[in-house]
């Protein structure tokens, strides 16, 4: 067999994606770990309201659920009909762009079972299969794989193989179904295949020699096939000749091939508006489910994310979360995101989310501590001196990166302040606090923080005393102090526009409280205490 | 007598008899003081220290403070009531990257993020400047602290005269010339006693003072 090929049709892509993702919010860690589809449950249960897409443009029936067809309503009604057939048939607009992501969100799961996947917008996608029999060991355990996640994504899907990708979609169209890999039995199902199925029917000009070859009284592919090839040339456009090429499987119909995006951007569409932020935990759920399935498979993890939310009548709202550690699981991020929108209030309702990734990395495993009596397993504590504090790099523990993750999240990155040290002989330079920065963290390859230490530490007793507690501008001194023999001048800055000379001394005052306090030219400040 | 018995029962009442294994104890760094609390502060668990700013209160946590680090974990400050001094971590042997300074908003969130720290299992020790404090909420601090093998001091207010807790340790910290007055105020297993000098003239000279203060100056500000 030269080559075979599959074409999945979903006729009511986006309505079903629609329901299924909010009935369905968070797909389970089922047994198929690479897909963690849903778990199957029957597709619409018979309490599910009658859906239907309206087409903006022309006004008439473009997808609809079974509920909705069990009322008789059908593609291609005018909405006024429909109305009149079922009362409380509730009406979504058509999104084309919508319902391209959510094809393009299928054809990368089906990434993960068949390598070469061509995408037909609005809503089919091509298989090209013959490469994958050999590993899958012939048609039937292929197709039951790929039927076993299809049905775990819960859509309406059609399905044929055919020889061809030409000859799969037109029997798809005509006789959906149709499974096999016999040329014989291909051919013979061709035959009967209506044209008005083919692929002329998508242009004019097709439509045009569509009706010739009606007008002529040829319906179906096996009596254009009977046609002599010089005849037909000489009576048809090149267009007729070129599709009977590409359903004889000797012009190319695929041109390119699906290519997994680089980075994750994924949307969701809610069809009801929300209002609390508590609402909005299952349909982020689902979302990061589908980021955990996306760096999963690549086993890499993520250090932060954008969540845009669409708000009705008013300006988007853009929530960035960062991860000190980089995660993947749905279950932290979630966690992170549930502190930050406990803050949040919605000035507008919901309408949809769209959750983007930013840097990923490569994942190596937690740095966890081996010898560590920490665990939180109830372990005894053990006093151990194991590790020499003169090692010259610390590394500090995805856990403590993890919880700076979570007290950012909660309490904003201006309140989560790291000390820092600069080379500077004036207080409020050398003590002054940077925000922890959690990005360039991430920045380091390894994903891991290493706190360095000065190599060589000067000996402590060699460091000038200095208080606990600073204020964070000297304010004038008001206040008797007792003080201690001796002084420290500080005279420095002249470089920098912000020129100091303070003689420092060490004072205690009536409460018993040892103050820092400098004398310069304009009087005596208190700098902070020795607590 | 069956309240005294539930109250023993609920740890709001113990007495010398039947106290609870002493479990492990950190030594404190000061002499006077591991000897005061019978070998150190006691591990993982929450420690109540009342005493006014600038005495010497954080110097006479810093060895204790310092020595779980060991272990490459964080120090957490929650709420302090000014800047925590870089150049004072470091002469302590602190990296700085070590240390997290936290500004919650509300007492709330400063309980809160008290709680992550301590069950994390990945702060050796968190101090805390708050001044109320229910029942409820340190039992959920003890719980934490016991969790993630952390110590948790919190700093109040002068005012003791306020609620009895049910806590390990409780200090009162005065100033004194060479050091501080510690006064056990509450202790699990222990019987009260004075008052004790804490003498740290060997630790930090230049922080302490002589009975007779003779090269002393007296300086008047200005606007005195």
């Amino acid at each position: 067999m030269a080559s075979l090929w599959v074409y999945l049709h979903f006729p009511a892509l986006q309505l079903d994606s629609l329901f299924q993702s909010l009935h369905q919010p968070a797909p389970l860690e089922g047994a198929q770990p690479p897909l963690a589809a849903p778990a199957s449950t029957p597709a619409p249960t018979p309490t599910s309201p009658a859906l239907c897409l309206l087409d903006p443009g022309s006004f008439l029936i473009k997808q609809l659920n079974t509920a909705a067809r069990q009322q008789g309503i059908q593609a291609g009604m005018t909405l006024s009909m429909a109305s009149a057939l079922c009362h409380d048939l509730q009406v979504l607009p058509y999104q084309a762009a919508q319902e391209l992501q959510y094809l393009q969100q299928i054809a990368a799961l089906l990434y993960q079972i068949s390598a070469d996947i061509a995408l037909d917008p609005p809503c089919a996608v091509w298989l090209r299969i013959d490469p994958m029999l050999a590993l899958y060991g012939g048609l039937a355990a292929y197709l039951g794989t790929l039927s076993q996640h299809i049905t775990a994504l819960q859509l309406q899907t059609q399905i044929a193989v055919a020889h061809s990708a030409a000859a799969a979609q037109l029997l798809c169209f005509s006789q959906p179904g149709f499974v096999s890999d016999d040329p014989a039995l291909i051919a013979a199902a061709l035959d009967h295949c209506s044209l008005h199925h083919s692929q002329l029917q998508s242009t004019a000009t097709g439509q045009k020699i569509l009706q010739q070859l009606q007008a002529m009284g040829i319906n179906n592919l096996g009596q254009l096939l009977a046609i002599p090839r010089p005849e037909l040339s000489r009576r048809f456009s090149t267009e007729v000749i070129m599709m009977l090429d590409q359903v004889a499987g000797d012009r190319p119909t695929v041109s390119q091939f699906y290519q997994p995006p680089e980075q994750f951007c994924q949307s969701l569409e809610l069809l009801y508006q929300l209002e609390h932020t508590q609402q909005m935990q299952a349909p982020l759920g689902y979302l990061l489910q589908l980021l955990q399935n996306y760096l999963q498979l690549r086993d890499q993890h993520c250090y932060q994310l954008q969540l845009r939310l669409e708000l009705r009548d008013h300006p988007p709202l853009l929530l960035n979360l960062q991860s000190a550690c980089g995660e993947y699981q749905q279950a932290r991020w979630l966690t992170l995101f549930q502190l930050k929108l406990q803050q949040l209030k919605l000035p507008a309702p919901l309408l949809k989310m769209q959750l983007s990734a930013g840097q990923t990395t490569a994942r190596d495993g937690d740095n966890l501590p081996l010898f560590d009596s920490r665990p939180r397993d109830g372990a005894e504590a053990v006093n151990q001196q194991s590790t020499p504090a003169s090692t010259a790099t610390t590394v500090l523990t995805a856990d403590a990166l993890r919880l700076r993750s979570l007290l950012t999240a909660k309490l904003g990155a201006e309140r989560v302040q790291q000390p820092s040290l600069h080379a500077d002989h004036r207080p409020e330079l050398a003590n002054s606090y940077h925000q922890t920065e959690l990005l360039m963290v991430a920045g380091k390859g390894d994903g891991h923080y290493r706190a360095n230490r000065p190599p060589h530490r000067p000996s402590l007793s060699l460091l000038p005393l200095r208080p606990g507690l600073l204020l964070i501008q000297p304010i004038p001194l008001r206040m008797q102090l007792q003080l201690q023999p001796g002084l420290e001048r500080i005279t420095t800055g002249w470089w920098d526009q912000k020129p100091i000379q303070r003689d420092y001394y060490i004072g205690r005052n009536e409460d018993g409280q040892w103050c820092w306090a400098f004398k310069n030219a304009s009087g005596w400040y208190l700098q902070g205490y020795f607590a | 007598m069956s309240t005294v018995s539930e109250l023993k029962a609920s740890g709001q009442i113990w007495s010398l008899h039947d106290q609870a294994s002493p479990g492990t104890l950190l030594s404190t760094g000061f002499a006077e003081l591991d000897q005061l609390l019978a070998g150190g502060f006691p591990a993982n668990t929450v420690i109540e220290i009342h005493s006014p700013i600038g005495i010497g209160e954080l110097r006479l946590l810093l060895p204790c403070l310092t020595r779980p680090l060991i272990h490459a974990q964080l120090l957490t400050f929650i709420n302090p009531p000014l800047l925590i001094g870089s150049q004072m971590l470091q002469a302590a042997g602190l990296a700085v990257e070590q240390v997290l300074v936290l500004q919650p908003a509300t007492a709330q969130d400063a309980l809160w993020a008290a709680e992550q720290c301590l069950k994390s299992g990945c702060c050796g020790a968190v101090v805390l400047w708050q001044s109320t404090l229910s029942i409820a909420q340190l039992k959920r601090l003890q719980l934490c602290a016991q969790h993630g093998m952390a110590n948790l001091f919190i700093f109040r207010g002068q005012q003791q005269m306020q609620l009895s807790l049910p806590i390990a340790l409780s200090l009162q910290l005065s100033p004194a010339l060479q050091g501080l007055k510690v006064q056990v105020l509450k202790r699990r297993g222990g019987r009260p006693m004075a008052p004790m000098l804490v003498d740290m003239t060997a630790r930090w000279p230049r922080l302490a003072l002589q009975n007779t203060a003779a090269n002393s100056a007296l300086v008047l500000s200005h606007s005195a």
